[in-house]
């Protein structure tokens, strides 16, 4: 399994908070998580915190890309 | 166009519901669907319709793994021993995973094309819309983008257009909830982004339903 960096795991946890927190994901046989059941995976290093810290990277990866076409 | 699809938690009964309007996209075109759902989804039953009817499209909404789709119960009833059943058919499989392993067995065996997903399939919504799920602002825009592979395909566009109309349509909605001042539209960017990368195909890339 992964290893991220306390770094990382920080700017993912901020960018959980920072969600309005009355809404829910599902991700698929994992189960459904409020934002702050997310940080606490993360924190716990689950397979459901990597898999959240993998979609916060690769939206901050995406982002400048899709902007690009953005005219 | 057979539409199997499965209900038995949110995640599956919104994607329930937004085959609704797939349904209906299908039934105006002139196709005829049949749905199979609850405890018809089996593998038996789903063999013999296939059979019986010699569907173009397989449409599926469901949980997955890797190398299997599961019904209501969380039961496998497709998996690397039978997806021969696929052969000759364009699949449509939101599940998870299904992509990664299941997506080219069946290919080997002789699927059309097989589009999926090749992570978990990621749904957001916001607490107290359970029962409107067809008016859910957040988990619409995350749907619609999946719904329009199927669109795609329906209006007779190969698999490797469909699956692109959904990539560009992701493009747009991402620019459109970036720049959204309601808060809970920021909340189906991620998801989105996350299903796009992870859509994809196995097979023919040229082919159509019609």
């Amino acid at each position: 399994m992964t290893e991220y960096n306390e770094e990382i795991k920080k700017l993912v946890k901020e960018r959980l908070l920072a969600m309005p927190p009355d809404v829910t994901f599902s991700v698929g046989d994992l189960g459904d998580f409020s934002p702050r059941e997310l940080v606490r995976e993360v924190d716990s290093g689950t397979e459901m915190g990597n898999e959240t810290i993998e979609m916060e990277l690769n939206f901050i990866r995406a982002m400048p890309k899709i902007l690009k076409n953005y005219k | 166009m057979i539409v199997i699809r499965t209900k038995h938690d949110w995640l599956t009964e919104y994607l329930y519901n937004y085959t609704e309007i797939l349904i209906s996209f299908a039934e105006e075109r002139g196709f005829k669907v049949q749905k199979i759902e609850g405890l018809d989804i089996k593998f038996k039953h789903i063999e013999k319709r296939i059979r019986e009817t010699k569907p173009r499209c397989i449409v599926f909404n469901g949980h997955g793994t890797t190398t299997s789709l599961c019904d209501n119960s969380k039961n496998e009833f497709i998996n690397l021993d039978n997806a021969h059943v696929f052969k000759g058919i364009i699949a449509f499989v939101r599940a998870c995973n299904a992509l990664k392993e299941l997506g080219p067995k069946a290919v080997k065996e002789g699927c059309t094309a097989f589009i999926g997903y090749k992570n978990r399939f990621w749904l957001a919504k916001k607490q107290g819309m359970e029962s409107r799920p067809l008016s859910a602002p957040i988990a619409k825009p995350i749907i619609d983008a999946s719904n329009v592979v199927v669109i795609g395909l329906l209006k007779g566009h190969s698999v490797e257009e469909s699956v692109n109309k959904s990539h560009q349509l992701t493009e747009n909605l991402f620019i459109d909830l970036l720049f959204s001042n309601d808060p809970y539209a920021r909340v189906s960017l991620k998801p989105l982004l996350q299903n796009n990368q992870s859509l994809g195909f196995e097979g023919n890339p040229l082919a159509k339903i019609k």
